[in-house]
């Protein structure tokens, strides 16, 4: 069984499905599933039924809290869940019990959903995945595949049917690769949009976290509920929260869609382009105008990005290499060692050349609506997949980074929703990515949840999940 | 080992401490070379940690060189993600 929020949430509200029913069922799943993809970390079955059964009596006293409630979420295992280990991936910090919750649990918690477990991911969100706490999360549509990185479990999960919703991070494309990868959707809000209190630092201003459901109308209904200001933490923007629901119109007459230049698309897989252009295709056929956009300086996103997260990750993690260096995974000992050799000149080189980039997304928007970039190529083989641009062999052809970076470098919100499969075998999830003005996540999901009326891409289910 | 005036702003090239203003021809990223740097940032990294290092500062170079030459103007400042709000 696999379903949406817009499945699951008037069963609920009609109290036609109990919440505990539901948590028992997806308990019974991760524990048939779980081994296999190796998705969750920390399994939360007792907090999630005392969740379940008082969720239950609040909805049969008539006080529904709204769509979120008494639906099981798990959250990538670096955001802070007051009791519950916190691990962040690695050894290091294996046993860390938070005594604070971040932001964002507390806000899904008080919207009524229930946490159900803490997902696996890559090492502090930077490692290879293969020497991390418990080993790599497997992609359900291939068990020999990727889900990509470095929110491996949350995508693996909700594409398995373990969980319905989950949460990411994503400071080069940590939520988007592995939505692409594992054919769910996947957003990088706004820098600002969402707080970042109690969620383990990479790099403080390229970080941000972020929702991943089955369908963005599901995206949606978690952004409301996580979104807005927060006192604990002074980089969440005070900017006003519009109704997100009210996006998910199934219109897109006269939106202008930004279709990327041939810089983004040069590494791209033919199934891919195949697969954007059909997409585009779809688009145009709902009313949308495509307008062509060349991003002058993409390429700087890359080398300056680089920097800026090497800087603020060494600095974060600096008594981690000092103290228990032995512990970590050697790619992120790797990287970590590397970065304290950056320089304060090339550090600020790095953070203007986030200036100009800005401008220029700037203009970009005064000409579109949302623009269009690659996602990626699908899925590579976990033993093949790109560990970053150390990595010790030539990593396979794979579309630009810095179609993810861009976003992270100008603070964008940026949404990946599937659009096709590979022709196989094996067949693997393919992706579409737009990327939106700042704080105008409502744009993303306006022609998001369009595609998604007129596609059925997003209700395909891995044969693990059936 | 005498670490020479040249042999030191060679390493700190090498190693991206230094800018681009710095020449450092014909250098390679050695152990030495890191020794030096890591003596002259007070840091004095064991040998374990530099060999670590070697190659992923080796890898990194060409990204970090396109970085530095590229042209910006003075006027712009840096920004630090706080977007417009």
């Amino acid at each position: 069984m696999i379903q949406t929020i817009a499945e699951l949430a008037p069963l609920l509200k009609a109290r036609k499905l109990s919440p505990v029913d539901l948590v028992r069922h997806l308990l019974q799943r991760i524990e048939a599933v779980n081994p296999k993809v190796n998705a969750f970390i920390t399994v939360t079955a007792e907090e999630a039924l005392t969740q379940a059964r008082e969720a239950e009596k609040e909805i049969g006293r008539g006080r529904y809290r709204g769509p979120l409630h008494g639906i099981p979420y798990a959250v990538k295992d670096l955001l802070a869940t007051k009791g519950i280990r916190t691990s962040n991936g690695s050894k290091a910090t294996s046993q860390w019990i938070p005594d604070s919750e971040s932001t964002v649990t507390a806000r899904l918690n008080q919207a009524g959903a229930i946490l159900i477990g803490k997902l696996n991911l890559l090492e502090f969100a930077m490692g290879s995945g293969q020497k991390g706490l418990i080993g790599p999360a497997r992609n359900p549509w291939d068990l020999a595949y990727s889900p990509s990185g470095s929110s491996s479990g949350s995508g693996a999960a909700v594409a398995a049917g373990m969980v319905p919703l989950s949460i990411g991070s994503d400071t080069g494309g940590s939520i988007r690769g592995p939505a692409k990868s594992c054919g769910v959707v996947g957003l990088k809000p706004t820098y600002g949009r969402v707080s970042l209190f109690g969620v383990t630092t990479l790099s403080w201003t390229l970080d941000h976290v972020g929702p991943m459901a089955k369908t963005v109308a599901g995206v949606a209904h978690m952004l409301q509920a996580m979104a807005g200001a927060d006192p604990q933490d002074r980089t969440a923007a005070n900017t006003p929260v519009p109704d997100y629901g009210k996006s998910l119109t199934g219109s897109i007459r006269g939106m202008r869609i930004g279709v990327a230049d041939a810089y983004f698309f040069k590494n791209v897989h033919p199934d891919t382009d195949a697969a954007l252009r059909a997409a585009l295709s779809v688009l145009q056929k709902l009313g949308a105008v495509l307008v062509d956009i060349k991003v002058e300086h993409a390429a700087m996103c890359g080398p300056a990005s680089g920097v800026i997260l090497g800087a603020e990750s060494a600095a974060y993690h600096e008594k981690h290499l000092q103290a228990s260096a032995h512990l970590l995974d050697p790619l992120v000992r790797e990287r970590l060692e590397a970065a304290t050799f950056h320089s304060a000149i090339d550090y600020i080189k790095a953070l203007r050349v986030r200036t100009v980039l800005m401008e220029e997304m700037r203009r970009v928007f005064g000409v579109c609506d949302v623009l269009m970039l690659p996602a990626g190529n699908a899925a590579p083989r976990l033993e093949e997949e790109i560990v970053g641009t150390d990595a010790p062999v030539d990593p396979p052809p794979a579309a630009r980074p810095d179609s993810f970076n861009l976003a992270n470098m100008t603070g964008i919100p940026a949404l990946v929703l599937p659009c096709g499969f590979t022709p196989g075998p094996p067949v693997l999830p393919l992706g579409i990515q737009f990327c939106g003005k700042p704080f105008d996540e409502s744009a993303l999901f306006r022609v998001g949840h369009a595609y998604q009326m007129a596609t059925d891409w997003h209700k395909r289910i891995p044969p693990l999940a059936i | 080992m005498t670490v020479s005036r040249r042999w030191l702003f060679q390493s700190l090239a090498i190693a991206g401490v230094a800018g681009s203003g710095t020449e450092a021809p014909g250098a390679e990223i050695s152990l030495d070379a890191l020794r030096s740097v890591s003596e002259a940032h007070g840091v004095g990294l064991s040998d374990d940690r530099l060999r670590v290092l070697q190659p992923v500062l080796e890898a990194r170079l060409p990204q970090l060189q396109s970085l530095r030459d590229f042209p910006i103007d003075e006027i712009i400042a840096p920004t630090q993600g706080i977007l417009d709000k």
